[in-house]
């Protein structure tokens, strides 16, 4: 208790949140606010939609850490968590506005290693990718780097379930002819 | 007592008197207490639960009159009036067992009457912030210290800044960090109120008040300065080098001198006396008899 | 594997949106698995305080919505009957409203009727014992030994008589139903079967009345016992037939002379509803 929050883990911050310990809650919104707002900005335009979606995220992580299994990656599960409540944010205001012309990715298609993303990030696949028209991009996007199911993918980026799928078939053909 | 403390007075007992069944716990006692912190020291036994509770309106007395804030307690309206403005800590407050901190202060705020939502929730984190529970105010009690549980009780008595706050023993079973941080703690947050505490610690008394008053046996026995009461032993106690068989109340101290309250054993000098000697010095039978129970 | 660390001028160009699709991208899977960038990025996102989101606001925010009571599922489920929120908090820590004692009564409840059942008596059981579930109910919702913030509560403006019988209400209404499902269950013909109505809301008001001079337990106890007193008592010895055909409690000018002990009760309350908002003493307790 008298522990200095900064000092601990993510891992065990969420178990002292789970114990209703406000300050560790504090500590993890420190950490971890910064790099979701950036990140889910990259997901959504509406800035008041990201405030809101981080603002729910660590309202779910307060009331979720009894839930967290303490396996796996801390940092993975509150990512989980925010793009499901930007979705949920965006699903609330049936506002189906939601990406930016400026999604990224599609490159943890070929590897999640972000060493080798690094290595290849100027080079034919990275060319290839920003390449992509924006609605498949997006797709590859929510699918593979935010980890999303396609009924959830699809809800983020306002389409049906169908077009998710068809959309991720095009873009698998595009990048494939592109790097070869 | 001159006018003027009598119409600042928090609180006013005249010829209060309560029974238990052939107990006399309370007996025919006059007091005003104003504002600034008041100890009630005693023996257990002495009745200094009993007279809390009626100056926290918890029970009413069999005859004479309690007047609180300037009100009396006698009718339901009036005593409604006073409860507003009333907070108390009784000597063993209980919490029901799924409740966290902030769960148990919201509770007794809506026993309160703090109905609006949003208000009662900014008066309930204010309170726990003021006796340094914020960080933990969303764990479960049974989860908290002793020392914190204390704490939770004594938040929920600041609530709605209270012009009259009676308090049970509420440093029992706190260490000595704790027991400063609560001296510390009172002193602020009851600036301006009429405070009455009950407390088995002459030191306590000593450090936090200005005024004192010692019950025993139902009757007040004392009532002054924490520095009168010492001074009831002054040229009474006496340290000499060796124990005096014969001596009432005499035990060693740290340097090796032994310590004797009351006459004068052969060879000793006087010492200067504190505010526990005079305490022993008027209720000395009775501490002595418990003492050799133990 | 996190030898290679993210510029600043990167993370700018990331927070400004503009960088290319495929460098956001590395930038996110670095950041997941690098503490230390993360807390890098917190810096620049610091330092351009204007930036899109306002964090401080984004926290205070966030405290609003943690810093509220959690509700418990009595709670919950009775603000979802319309109950007011700050009544549902006071009526929720009666301990009859807990879900063991529900579990209870609805073993007692299912017990008696199966007795009933079993057994060519008749009903008796169920008249007998369903009376006692909800006095129980109500002499545990309050007072001095098993309500832990009873003495708290007392100094409280909020009247007593207003918070007992708000949770004897809740006891009556939780409890009352649980046993008309029990006498709805068990055979026999007609109101014979409601027979313990009337003689429960007398219990129920008695204990009030008496809890003005005693604990409620006590209250309680004493209650209970005269009940069973009255029900060895009270019976026509020369009738003839089953328990319930010759008690006189359940004859109709019986369950009249009930009604009326119950408005005894009643009308002892009411007057004498001041004792409520002052402590009970419980004889002999300091």
């Amino acid at each position: 208790m008298s522990v200095d929050p900064s000092l601990s883990s993510d891992a065990e911050l969420i178990a002292a949140i789970a114990d209703g310990d406000r300050a560790a809650l504090r500590e993890l919104y420190v950490r971890h606010q910064p790099w979701l707002t950036a990140r889910l900005r990259h997901r959504c335009a509406d800035l008041d939609v990201v405030a809101e979606a981080v603002q729910d995220t660590f309202v779910a992580v307060w009331r979720g850490a009894g839930r967290w299994s303490g396996a796996g990656e801390p940092t993975a599960w509150i990512w989980g968590i925010a793009i499901r409540r930007l979705i949920g944010v965006l699903r609330h205001r049936s506002r189906w506005s939601p990406v930016s012309n400026r999604v990224s990715d599609a490159s943890t298609l070929v590897t999640a290693e972000d060493v080798v993303l690094w290595g290849i990030s100027h080079g034919d696949l990275a060319g290839a990718i920003d390449g992509l028209p924006v609605e498949l991009r997006a797709v590859v996007q929510a699918t593979i780097l935010d980890g999303l199911t396609t009924r959830e993918a699809g809800r983020l980026l306002g389409i049906p379930t169908g077009t998710v799928k068809t959309r991720m078939m095009r873009a698998r053909i595009q990048l494939r002819g592109a790097l070869t | 007592m001159n006018d003027s403390t009598l119409a600042t007075a928090g609180v006013l007992l005249d010829g209060v008197t309560k029974r238990y069944g052939r107990t006399v716990a309370v007996n025919d006692v006059t007091l005003s207490i104003g504002t600034g912190i008041t100890g009630l020291l005693g023996p257990n036994g002495a009745g200094k639960t009993t007279l809390l509770r009626m100056m926290a309106t918890v029970l009413a007395p069999d005859s004479g009159e309690v007047e609180l804030l300037g009100q009396t307690t006698a009718n339901a309206p009036a005593r409604e009036h006073i409860r507003r403005r009333l907070g108390y800590v009784p000597q063993e407050p209980g919490f029901h067992r799924q409740f966290s901190a902030f769960d148990f202060v919201d509770y007794v705020a809506v026993l309160k009457l703090i109905t609006d939502r949003r208000a009662r929730h900014d008066e309930v984190r204010r309170v726990l912030d003021v006796v340094g529970l914020t960080s933990v105010m969303h764990k479960r009690i049974r989860q908290l210290s002793g020392g914190m549980r204390r704490r939770v009780a004594i938040a929920q008595a600041l609530l709605g800044s209270p012009e009259l706050l009676v308090l049970d023993e509420p440093t029992a079973g706190l260490d000595p960090e704790q027991r400063l941080r609560f001296r510390e703690l009172l002193s602020t947050a009851a600036s301006g109120a009429t405070v009455v505490l009950s407390t088995h610690q002459t030191e306590d008394v000593a450090a936090l008040c200005q005024r004192v008053v010692v019950m025993h046996g139902g009757v007040i026995r004392y009532d002054g300065t924490p520095l009168g009461l010492a001074g009831l032993a002054s040229g009474r106690v006496w340290l000499a080098a060796t124990r005096d068989p014969s001596a009432q109340l005499a035990w060693m101290t740290g340097d090796g001198m032994v310590r004797h309250v009351g006459e004068p054993p052969p060879n000793a000098r006087l010492d200067e006396p504190r505010v526990e000697d005079g305490y022993l010095l008027l209720v000395g039978a009775t501490v002595l008899q418990e003492s050799s129970w133990k | 594997m996190n030898t290679i660390h993210i510029d600043e001028e990167l993370f700018a160009g990331y927070c400004e949106l503009s960088v290319t699709a495929a460098t956001a991208a590395a930038i996110e899977a670095h950041l997941m698995s690098c503490a230390r960038c993360r807390a890098e990025l917190a810096d620049v996102a610091l330092a351009a305080q204007d930036g899109p989101v306002n964090q401080h606001a984004v926290w205070g925010r966030v405290l609003e919505r943690v810093d509220r009571p959690t509700r418990s599922i009595t709670e919950r489920l009775l603000c979802a009957m319309r109950v007011r929120p700050d009544t549902a908090k006071l009526v929720a820590t009666t301990p009859a409203l807990r879900l063991a004692w529900l579990a209870a009564v609805v073993v007692v409840a299912a017990f008696a009727a199966a007795a009933a059942r079993i057994n060519e008596e008749g009903p008796w059981l169920l008249l007998v014992i369903a009376p006692l579930l909800p006095l129980a109910g109500v002499a545990t919702a309050y007072g001095p030994t098993l309500d832990p913030t009873y003495e708290i509560g007392v100094a409280a403006p909020m009247s007593g008589l207003r918070l007992t019988l708000l949770r004897t209400t809740a006891v009556i209404a939780t409890t009352m139903p649980l046993l008309a499902v029990a006498a709805l269950v068990a055979p026999g013909e007609g109101w014979d079967l409601f027979g313990w109505v009337l003689p429960s809301f007398a219990l129920v008001t008695i204990t009030l009345a008496l809890s003005t001079v005693m604990s409620p337990e006590r209250a309680g106890g004493i209650a209970g016992g005269g009940w069973l007193l009255a029900l060895v008592v009270l019976i026509d010895r020369g009738g003839t037939g089953d328990f319930v055909d010759r008690s006189l409690i359940f004859s109709s000018s019986g369950q009249t002379a009930v009604a009326v002990v119950a408005a005894i009760g009643l009308a002892t309350v009411a007057t004498r509803k001041t004792c409520f908002e002052t402590m009970i003493e419980s004889g002999g307790r300091r």
